[in-house]
């Protein structure tokens, strides 16, 4: 199995564009930044696919890499690209702006708090059982998870929503892979079309929203409180 | 060879979506609606008649007790969703709110939407439950937003976007599990098969065991509706159509609480313990307890009544949690009046919806404040909604009574031996209170008084100048109301709902008790 230093130099990688996903406040900037952070996911499942001796198990992480890239990387931003064009409603950066500062010093935040949760779990399982693959990478996953759900909190427009549920989503790919045993390639499939299913009534709805609402703001959509 | 089940309902929501004749997609959707009804009860029928209460191929497809019970319930509100719907809808197409578009539309999301409940229920795979269960948010959403309107389209959105992403952390649990599987119990590509899980509970690590529930319990308890994950259930609920509000009520939260339930009695079996009690049942009595005394708040200051209804439902799975989490602590009594509560709830809630669904087709609002004299408006409506909020607060002779008091009668045995749980029994109780005094409060101004045509006109022209709540429709879409009633077909149906929970509460065949009890021992 591989050394500790890459484990650290990927999760250093995945947390770094994670936070270039969240502050970017354009849209096909934000969206590049998504692309990257997938490739980056890709990279890390052929890595960790390269590890094994058996030859079923690689080829099983090369598929399983190739599929997502080319899903989440290629096919759910083309869907996503072909929304945005029917916007008529263009978004105004300044009334979007996202404090850098704080968004960094949260996510720092939350993956310091990820590894609070998850490390004391995994340190008390017997020596051995876990490779540093999973006790560095699973719970640096579980915080792109938390980022991801801050992003949501966060966001002010809802195709900045849909990015931050594909972040999550990514996390949770993330985690899979960490944990070297992964889902069964049949299940990463069935999660995947989930997603694309999932992106796809939101980028019906995200249509629907700006043709209706004549806006792509949240906070337009605050009318149903009790 | 349990898939096949799916079948009907991808066929019917196929064929619904390329006719393009109203009467033969309703005749499509009544066929397709049968046939899932017949199908769920073949496969229940199957897994009574085996010796061992289960069936399956020892690798993706299992059913036992427990998720038969849940595929039948699912049918059964699921079909009489589906024929209450066809009445509905041809009135709103008379009316010219919809078209044969929207129609082929509802019709096909509405049989994959139940298709996608219905594979919740024949898998021993967590992970397929996990995929089913997003897919049901997915098959839904479209349900939600069908109107196009403002809150509808919030209302949908809120709905994806929560609920898929608590749904993640549930995913994440997941695979938390099938690394606690993976290490502990060996590697094998059926690791996170439920049979497995449950008979090995013993040997699984119970750190990363109680790291899952926590996971699962936040992300499956956001789909069920429990506080405070619940913000997009009243929403979703009141801006659905009818049928709908229904089916997600009735039935969608099941599919969660299933997939909690299944965690549960992992968690039981393995003795994964805190505080002297075990881990899974503090968290369920903590959330369920929380939910209860939020939706006994909201349940008397909402003003829309298919809100009410709504947050009832946070109530009674609140109930069912709470029922559940205490139900092993001593006897098996509170986790079968919790189980009989499911089907007891399902069919009640729906029978309200539909009845709702035929008064928000009269009046137009979803407004408490503008409907008066229902009585003499809908007499039959009127009576069968009125009937079914006392069988909903749990008053006698219909069957919620015999769960809540079931469930009552659990936690006074816990109580009995602990102290501590007499918190519980008092909140319990004290949420029984109020959710009958609100409910009965806000159903009497709508069915008694005088009819509300003179009252509405009086409060438009109060209103002038105020914005008026979002319930209420604009002054060009108030209906003239007049006597009579609307969607004869759907009262059929809402009588059938009614004369279920009236037999349910007098008298329950022992076959039934006995499948119950027999579901009851994996807790």
């Amino acid at each position: 199995m591989a050394t500790i230093p890459v484990e650290i130099l990927f999760t250093i990688l995945i947390i770094f564009f994670t936070i270039l996903v969240h502050i970017n406040n354009l849209a096909r900037k934000q969206l590049l930044a998504f692309i990257i952070h997938t490739v980056v996911m890709g990279i890390l499942t052929f890595y960790i696919g390269m590890q094994f001796s058996d030859p079923l198990k690689v080829l099983d992480f090369i598929l399983i890499a190739i599929i997502t890239v080319s899903v989440k990387g290629i096919m759910i931003p083309v869907i996503i690209l072909k929304a945005f064009s029917k916007l008529k409603y263009e978004e105004e950066p300044k009334a979007f702006a996202i404090s850098i500062t704080r968004t960094v010093f949260t996510s720092v935040f939350l993956v310091i708090l990820a590894y609070a949760i998850i490390w004391p779990v995994l340190a008390a399982l017997p020596g051995g059982s876990l490779t540093p693959v999973t006790t560095v990478l699973l719970p640096a996953s579980f915080g792109v998870v938390l980022m991801g759900f801050y992003m949501l909190a966060t966001g002010k427009k809802i195709y900045t929503q849909i990015i931050a549920l594909l972040v999550m989503e990514n996390g949770i790919y993330f985690a899979s892979i960490a944990t070297t045993y992964g889902l069964s390639f049949l299940l990463e499939i069935g999660i995947l079309f989930d997603t694309i299913a999932a992106v796809g009534i939101m980028a019906v709805f995200l249509f629907v929203i700006q043709r209706n609402l004549k806006t792509v703001q949240t906070k337009q959509m605050e009318e149903l409180i009790d | 060879m349990l898939y096949l089940v799916l079948i009907p309902s991808i066929a019917t929501a196929i064929a619904c979506y390329l006719l393009k004749n109203k009467k033969r997609i309703e005749l499509v959707n009544e066929m397709g609606a049968c046939a899932e009804f017949l199908c769920a009860v073949l496969l229940c029928g199957l897994v009574v008649s085996s010796s061992t209460m289960t069936i399956g191929d020892n690798g993706l497809w299992y059913m036992d007790a427990l998720s038969a019970y849940f595929l039948v319930i699912v049918a059964i509100v699921g079909s009489l969703a589906a024929f209450y719907s066809v009445g509905y809808l041809d009135y709103e197409y008379k009316e010219n709110v919809i078209d044969v578009t929207r129609l082929r539309i509802y019709y096909s999301m509405f049989h994959l939407f139940i298709g996608m409940m219905m594979f919740v229920f024949i898998t021993d795979n967590l992970t397929i439950v996990w995929i089913a269960i997003e897919g049901t948010t997915i098959a839904s959403a479209l349900l939600v937003a069908f109107y196009n309107k403002k809150p509808a389209l919030e209302a949908a959105w809120k709905f994806i976007i929560i609920c898929s992403a608590g749904i993640v952390l549930a995913l994440f649990g997941t695979i938390i599990m099938s690394l606690n599987s993976n290490v502990e119990l060996g590697e094998s590509i059926f690791a996170l098969n439920w049979t497995k899980l449950f008979a090995s509970a013993g040997l699984l690590d119970p750190g990363l065991l109680k790291l899952t529930f926590i996971l699962i319990f936040v992300g499956y308890a956001t789909k069920a509706g429990l506080v405070p994950m619940h913000t997009w259930l009243p929403d979703a609920h009141s801006q659905a159509p009818s049928p709908v509000s229904a089916t997600l009520s009735g039935v969608l939260l099941n599919c969660a609480l299933y997939a909690i339930l299944r965690y549960h009695a992992i968690m039981t079996k393995a003795h994964i313990m805190i505080l002297g009690t075990g881990f899974s049942n503090l968290i369920m009595i903590i959330f369920g307890s929380l939910s209860l005394l939020v939706a006994a708040g909201f349940i008397v200051v909402s003003k829309d009544y298919k809100r009410i209804l709504a947050y009832s439902s946070i109530k009674h799975i609140g109930m069912i949690i709470l029922g559940f989490g205490i139900g092993n602590l001593a006897g098996t009594l509170a986790i079968f009046g919790a189980l009989f509560h499911i089907l007891n709830h399902s069919l009640t809630k729906s029978m309200l919806f539909f009845s709702s669904g035929n008064i928000l087709l009269k009046y137009k609002t979803r407004c408490v404040d503008d409907i008066r004299g229902l009585g003499s408006t809908m007499p039959l409506t009127a009576i069968l909604f009125m009937l079914g909020v006392f069988a909903l607060t749990g008053l006698p002779p219909f069957s919620v009574f015999v769960s809540e008091i079931s469930i009552l009668s659990g936690m006074i045995q816990v109580a009995q031996l602990n102290p501590a749980y007499y918190i519980t029994v008092f909140i319990y109780l004290l949420c029984m209170v109020i959710v009958f005094a609100g409910f009965t409060n806000s159903a009497g101004k709508m069915v008694f008084g005088t009819n509300s045509i003179n009252k509405i006109e009086a409060r438009v022209i109060v209103k002038q100048g105020e914005t008026e709540h979002e319930c209420s429709p604009t002054e060009q879409e108030r209906p003239k109301v007049t006597p009579g009633e609307i969607n004869r077909a759907g009262s059929i149906i809402v009588i059938i709902l009614l004369v279920l929970i009236l037999l349910l509460g007098v008298y329950m065949l022992p076959q039934m008790g006995a499948f119950l009890n027999n579901i009851a021992t994996l807790f």
